[in-house]
């Protein structure tokens, strides 16, 4: 009787224990030293993140990805050629999809219809100026601007989320695009920006955040759709089982849309021992393309110092 | 009367110091602009962008034949002044303000502002206050 | 040129007569006190000098005299190092030679030195084609920099003056010099090697104190501007998003391998494990930044050591040892601390989209380059990184 009171007392630590353990990784071998490849570690198998955190709220730390073909086009479409296919053949051959547009298609004002398909004809037309009329024509992705919300989160690169109880960072691979969701301390964004101002807060289990104050230069996706900078997205997170989240999220403007409309697609974690954001600073690849056009990139005339 | 005589007095000890070092790392932002082109303007604000690296105020200026030249005007960073609850409303579009600058090298309508002011002499950011603006300092 | 030359000559005359009868005039001319009247209330420490140099001696004298601090825990265990750091400084990396091996100041000593820099530089704008710092609170006594009991940043070797250069570095310096004398009339944004102009990297991500003005390297007397780090701890890892262009650092903090070294990044592969109550991380795997150089002139084999301990409630002590064999005969460290800047957010610093001013820069640059005007000392000399 006694031995099976220990035995089950023991039982219940170690349950206790288990349930209370946050973000496991097991045990990690030492640092290693300076450029050593990483292989001569044998990769660890990440114990699964808990489900919730220490506030009983879901957990969502950790490093996640959309699949699909969304950032080429939110709407459904067919494979392209894409631009340039005599220099890049099948490299820059975009791949077909199914849309992530709840009921196909982005209800459109008939003169935003027009900006959408102007934005789609001159996606490739890059022309710097040094004021705003830089963002008349573009894509902003193709001269690593920030890509806003919601498209941030249905780019081809992974994503990290931190979170803590009064915010959550993300950090997107791509150009290092950092956002912040307040879950207190709630203000009207006091400054319009690339990937907007937001504010978060639990339904339930589910996340939900509100996002303003977009400088209305964001595009959506590579096919010219684009909003103002009056648009107001609403975002909702939630936990689908312990690798997956679903991610909706709502956008309204009435400067562009004639009614609000939605987006939905799973979001995958990464669950590979040693996954990681790999540092993309893009600023370097589309100095060229920038500045070359209007004279200011020349390479340097003398030796590498 | 005063801000005559400070704006001289300024001008003079910019004067001086041209030559100088400067006293900040900038000394790539100081070749966008030409030191022997100081320029006084007054005009209406058509747009504000608080972003960065560098803020952006944008004026029309009417010109003494009664055309208007939209200007571009630089600023410093708005971070800081994000913190001390200065805000996107504090400058409000149609605002009359005057500044003392240098205009750009290449003698385009831009320049970066030294002094940036409402028409009676009150600085539009740290120096003073925005009429109509409602921000609290973000200092909690 | 010759014209050019008399027609300048000729106004700095003038300006001197004109400064010398209206110097008195400056002076007294309160510019550091808000203008009256507006509903907008700005804090006087951001407004006034005095004010803040008496708010940063009193933050001074009640943070260094904390006995026994007890570090508070993040809700999963850690040392909670959260918040947002001012990494802003007056304190020189190098301490001045005519002081010797006077490793600190007395606390009245520390004090009025960081009156003299705060009053200086309150009082330097705008001499120059610039926008007025303080007028966008740019000035490190308008961000909550305090005085420092210390004389520089650097604490080892013993002089505080960083050790001397190997051979290869010295040649490396050498040629760099003699390659920036030369006129270029290619110059472009490639030419010149300043990472911050192009909006590839910011100011000071990493080591994040680099020392204050006046008389400091390039890149570390800059690091005043926007010198704030956030620092964001969830379970496993520190991320730091920099004021100063949104660097973002991802650091794992349980004791992960580096990176292969074939994958050499900007900002370096960072690797964090705890010490008590101390996070320590290894940095490597920088990349080359050619033409620019990495931090004060070191290679891509550069390593840095930080260590993060929480001393106060708004007080970060910050230490960091550079290695680079390539450049150094031997490693030098820094000690100071970061005070805690209110509130705890960062906001967007999205450089390359606006910079507008980077054509102005390399327009103006090249104009330069033609009139032969260009100002030879101003980039790519030391790698404003």
């Amino acid at each position: 009787m006694r031995i099976g009171l220990t035995a089950f007392s023991a039982l219940v630590v170690a349950a206790v224990i288990s349930a209370t353990a946050v973000t496991g990784q097991g045990q990690a071998p030492p640092a290693g030293r300076q450029g050593q490849p990483a292989a001569a570690a044998a990769p660890r198998p990440a114990a699964a993140p808990a489900a919730r955190t220490e506030d009983g709220k879901p957990n969502f730390n950790g490093i996640w990805q959309a699949l699909g073909t969304a950032n080429f086009n939110i709407e459904a479409h067919n494979a392209e050629p894409g631009p340039h296919p005599e220099i890049l053949g099948a490299w820059g051959a975009e791949p077909g999809g199914m849309g992530i547009v709840e009921g196909g298609t982005i209800p459109y004002k008939p003169e935003a219809l027009r900006k959408k398909q102007d934005n789609f004809k001159n996606r490739t037309l890059v022309k710097v100026t040094n004021d705003p009329h830089r963002f008349d024509t573009g894509d902003p992705e193709i001269q690593c601007y920030r890509p806003g919300v919601p498209r941030a989160n249905y780019m081809p690169f992974p994503f990290q989320i931190f979170q803590n109880r009064d915010q959550i960072l993300i950090v997107y691979e791509y150009k290092g695009s950092m956002r912040t969701v307040f879950m207190d301390k709630h203000q009207d964004a006091p400054v319009d920006s690339w990937m907007g101002w937001s504010n978060g807060r639990w339904e339930g289990d589910t996340l939900v955040i509100d996002v303003t104050g977009f400088n209305g230069h964001q595009w959506l996706d590579r096919a010219g759709n684009f909003f103002t900078d009056t648009a107001h997205v609403v975002e909702r997170w939630t936990r689908r089982d312990a690798d997956h989240l679903n991610y909706e999220a709502t956008i309204e403007d009435p400067a562009t849309y004639t009614r609000p409309w939605k987006i939905s697609f799973p979001i995958y974690r990464r669950v590979e021992p040693n996954a990681q954001l790999v540092e993309f600073n893009c600023v370097p690849f589309v100095e060229e393309m920038m500045y070359a056009p209007i004279g200011l990139y020349n390479p340097p005339n003398r030796s590498s110092r | 009367m005063r801000m005559t005589l400070k704006f001289l007095g300024v001008i003079a000890a910019l004067g001086l110091l041209l030559a100088a070092v400067p006293a900040r790392a900038h000394h790539s932002f100081a070749a966008a602009f030409d030191e022997n082109k100081p320029i006084n303007l007054q005009g209406t604000v058509t747009k504000v962008e608080l972003v960065n690296p560098h803020a952006w105020i944008w004026l029309d200026v009417k010109g003494a034949d009664g055309s208007v030249t939209n200007w571009g005007v630089e600023g410093g960073p708005p971070t800081n002044l994000l913190r001390n609850g200065i805000t996107k409303t504090s400058l409000p579009i149609g605002t009359e303000i005057k500044l003392f600058g240098y205009q750009a090298k290449s003698g385009e309508p831009k320049g970066v502002g030294v002094f940036v002011e409402y028409l009676d002499g009150r600085k539009v950011f740290m120096g003073g206050s925005a009429p109509g603006a409602d921000g609290q300092p973000s200092k909690q | 040129m010759r014209n050019r030359m008399l027609r300048t000559a000729s106004v700095l005359i003038i300006a001197t007569v004109v400064a010398l009868s209206m110097a008195v005039l400056v002076a007294q001319t309160p510019s550091a006190k808000p203008a009256p009247s507006g509903k907008q209330a700005l804090p006087s420490t951001t407004t006034d000098p005095e004010e803040a140099i008496k708010a940063a001696a009193d933050a001074f004298k009640k943070e260094t005299s904390l006995k026994a601090y007890v570090v508070p825990k993040t809700p999963w265990g850690d040392p909670d190092l959260r918040g947002v750091w001012n990494t802003a400084t007056y304190t020189r990396l190098q301490r001045p030679e005519e002081l010797g091996n006077k490793a600190f100041y007395t606390e009245e000593e520390a004090i009025a030195e960081y009156k003299k820099a705060a009053e200086s530089d309150a009082e330097v704008d705008p001499r120059t084609v610039h926008y007025d710092w303080k007028e966008y609170a740019m000035d490190a006594w308008q961000g909550g920099t305090r005085p420092n009991l210390r004389t520089s940043l650097i604490v080892s070797p013993e002089n505080g003056r960083l050790p001397p250069l190997v051979a290869e570095a010295q040649q490396r310096r050498q040629a760099a010099a003699a390659a920036n004398r030369q006129r270029d009339p290619a110059v472009g944004i490639k030419t010149f090697g300043n990472l911050y102009t192009r909006c590839v990297l910011g100011l000071g991500a990493l080591p994040l104190v680099r020392g204050g003005m006046p008389g400091a390297d390039s890149a570390a007397a800059a690091a005043g501007v926007t010198a704030e780090a956030f620092f964001f701890q969830s379970p496993g890892y520190l991320t730091i998003v920099m004021q100063s262009n949104n660097d973002v650092r991802i650091i794992p903090t349980n004791g992960s391998p580096h990176v292969p070294s074939q994958v050499r990044t900007w900002l370096g592969d960072s690797r964090g494990h705890w010490e008590g109550n101390t996070l320590v991380v290894e940095s490597t795997n920088f990349n080359s930044k050619e033409p620019a150089t990495n931090f004060l002139g070191s290679t891509d084999q550069l390593t840095i050591v930080e260590r993060f301990t929480r001393v106060g409630p708004n007080t970060m002590r910050y230490e960091y040892t550079v290695t680079d064999p390539k450049t150094w005969t031997r490693p030098w460290s820094v000690d100071t601390t970061m005070p805690r800047v209110d509130p705890s957010l960062i906001y967007e610093f999205a450089c390359h989209e606006q910079n507008y001013g980077l054509i102005n820069v390399v327009t103006g640059t090249q104009i330069r380059e033609r009139d032969g005007t260009r100002d030879l000392r101003g980039f790519g000399a030391r790698g404003d990184n």
